[in-house]
């Protein structure tokens, strides 16, 4: 089998996808001439520019070996949920249960943390987000809300 | 003489109490979060930045750019004691800074980069007193095209300079211009690119892309490693006293590493990372026993963080005087002047001199106070460093989250971290670097309203561009980065390949 790196691989297919996405999305957009751009005209040819970009990329990767590294799951599934948690729970339920929430869900992205540990960080942190934000600066977050 | 005026409406307003107070705080919180690796000056200034909505504007950013530079002090603490570089920027001072403290001279090298860190920020700022006047008087006659040529130039050689894949930057370049062009286009206010979302009409919110690509990304990695910190020593002001013979290696390469961080934080494009590379390559090649840099030589420490801190000064130059950043951070502390309704430009200066001087003046003011905050009050910093990362990553995401929704009222905003936050692990995972994509997202529009004016005034002609002394020489430096980048890729490359292909043979 012919050796390919599928680092760069991959992330020349990449940049050359969301080149030919942007570039092909300009065309909604009026191009206008040389003299006068319309809005299509500078994505366009930035899309175009990002293609070809990518297909440097991915040409450079063959002739040379190289593995894909590894995704860590847990670990952004832990922060991702995290703010995911905060951006949801925030309207609903106000700072104080956003805040408990996501630190105590990007908490499980760490194998060493035991239930206590979280517990009692999540708690402290939610107060000092209180004392600073809310207290202290006086920033107009809703604090405590229910919904139902 | 002029210089004097401006110092003395400068020191006026720095000294002011209420400015010398939110100068302490940025500078502390600066090192506090600069310190703790995994948060850049880059994460904790857009961290901190909803924090001084409600201050007055100069005193907001005298706080900001003290988070900024306090930062940059700070992440030499953890380099030498952790060998974790604190910043990107700090990275160069782990090889040298660390083993230096493993043979238990961790107070010498903590006190050195130090003095080497405030002697780089004076000459910096002093840089920025002369300097700024001259390119002030001189950007007034600037058209379109000079500034086309410029941006163009900052965004070619952030994107080629530091990297071994120059594609990839270049490619993290556009794509940052590309997410640039959402939302409403400067001359004609058609929305574009807005994927059916109201919010996306003003635009992607540069603090969103800023947190989830840096700060983010970072903590998954962080939390991924889950890097077993080393045993920290304690550190004692009488083990801070340097010998006389590491004073006196310590004077040239102090300078010269001012003089460098001077010149390649006024380049557009290039930054404080840049520079401590090249102060620590020039120390190894001047000294006679190069054998002894990784081995604890105070040169490959004082040489780095004085350019680091003296770039870190001179990156305002081109940002105040251009509105051009030259780095990624100086991009946020750019977006930061434009919430609080200031124009970074030629015009500032002579608009409003009191921001303009009494900013420069701050940094001073701030470098004075980081000197007293990191040698008498070391330990202080030294204990905070054993917090362990597991209760504080989950605090940052809430600072992150909480920043990014006060930014605009919007949970969209806090959505949107999420979703950069994930493009920049999987970026990473890839081997692109990041600071490109911000420095192309915040320079693209700027680029393009200037290069469709160019092509206005000029009819389409692009050669007129060229033919203008300015841009034209400008234009002709883009090239030929481009080239001399391609051309010593191909032949590291070619031999690489060689190379290969001998071991095959044997």
């Amino acid at each position: 089998m012919r050796k390919v790196d599928r680092v760069d691989l991959l992330a020349g297919l990449l940049v050359l996808a969301t080149g030919v996405y942007f570039a092909v999305g300009a065309l909604e957009y009026r191009m206008g001439t040389i003299t006068r751009m319309g809005p299509g005209f500078v994505p366009f040819w930035l899309g175009v520019i990002a293609a070809l970009l990518g297909a440097v990329i991915a040409a450079t990767a063959l002739g040379r070996a190289g593995r894909l590294p590894e995704f860590a799951w847990r670990a952004s599934g832990s922060v991702l949920g995290a703010i995911l948690a905060f951006g949801v729970l925030l309207p609903l339920f106000g700072l104080l249960t956003a805040a408990f929430a996501a630190s105590a869900i990007s908490m499980t992205g760490n194998p060493a943390a035991g239930k206590r540990l979280i517990l009692l960080t999540s708690a402290a942190i939610t107060l000092i987000c209180w004392t600073v934000f809310i207290a202290t600066l006086g920033l107009p977050i809703p604090v405590w809300e229910m919904p139902f | 003489m002029d210089v004097w005026a401006n110092i003395v409406i400068g020191f006026d307003t720095a000294l002011s109490p209420t400015n010398l107070i939110y100068c302490l705080l940025g500078v502390s919180l600066g090192t506090f979060f600069g310190m703790l690796p995994g948060i850049g000056s880059l994460a904790a200034v857009s961290m901190l930045l909803p924090i001084t909505f409600y201050l007055e504007p100069t005193t907001a950013l005298v706080m900001l750019a003290g988070v900024y530079y306090g930062a940059e002090y700070g992440g030499s603490t953890s380099s030498i004691l952790l060998n974790l570089p604190g910043t990107p920027s700090n990275a160069v001072t782990c090889l040298d800074g660390y083993p230096m403290s493993q043979q238990g001279r961790a107070g010498v090298a903590l006190f050195s980069t130090t003095i080497a860190s405030f002697i780089g920020g004076t000459l910096g700022v002093i840089a920025l007193y002369l300097l700024a006047p001259l390119i002030v008087r001189w950007a007034l006659a600037f058209g379109p095209a000079e500034y086309f040529a410029i941006m163009l130039f900052g965004l070619v050689a952030a994107a080629t300079v530091t990297q071994d894949a120059p594609a990839k930057g270049l490619a993290m370049v556009v794509l940052g211009m590309l997410l640039g062009t959402v939302g409403a286009d400067i001359t004609s206010g058609v929305p574009r690119f807005h994927f059916g979302f109201f919010e996306l009409r003003d635009g992607i919110n540069f603090i969103a892309l800023a947190m989830g690509l840096f700060g983010v990304s970072e903590i998954i990695l962080s939390i991924a490693q889950s890097v077993d910190k080393p045993f920290i020593q304690k550190v004692t002001l009488r083990s801070m006293v340097p010998t006389r013979d590491e004073v006196r290696r310590s004077v040239m390469p102090v300078f010269r590493g001012a003089g460098i961080g001077g010149f390649f934080g006024a380049l557009p494009g290039t930054g404080p990372s840049i520079a401590t590379f090249i102060g620590y390559a020039i120390e190894k090649r001047l000294s006679s026993t190069p054998e002894r840099f990784g081995k604890g030589a105070i040169e490959g420490i004082v040489s780095p963080e004085s350019a680091n801190n003296a770039a870190v000064q001179a990156a305002f130059i081109p940002t105040m005087t251009l509105g051009i950043p030259g780095s990624a951070t100086m991009a946020v502390m750019m977006g930061a002047l434009l919430i609080h309704g200031i124009q970074p430009g030629p015009q500032l200066m002579n608009q409003n001199p009191d921001i303009f001087w009494g900013l420069a003046a701050s940094f001073w003011i701030g470098n004075l106070l980081l000197l007293i905050l990191n040698i008498p009050l070391i330990g202080l910093w030294v204990r905070m460093l054993k917090i362990p990362y597991g209760v504080l990553y989950p605090a940052v995401i809430c600072f992150i989250c909480i920043g990014v929704y006060t930014v605009r009222t919007s949970t969209f905003d806090v959505f949107l971290v999420l979703f950069f936050g994930l493009m920049g692990y999987v970026l990473r995972l890839l081997r692109f670097e990041l600071a490109p994509i911000l420095i192309g997202f915040i320079l693209g529009p700027m680029v393009e309203e200037n290069f469709k004016r160019a092509m206005l005034i000029y009819r389409g002609d692009f050669g007129e561009i060229m033919g203008r002394p300015i841009s034209g020489t400008l234009l002709a430096m883009t090239a030929a980065l481009l080239v001399w980048t391609f051309w010593s890729v191909m032949r590291a490359r070619r031999r690489e390949i060689r190379r290969e292909a001998r071991w095959a043979d044997d």
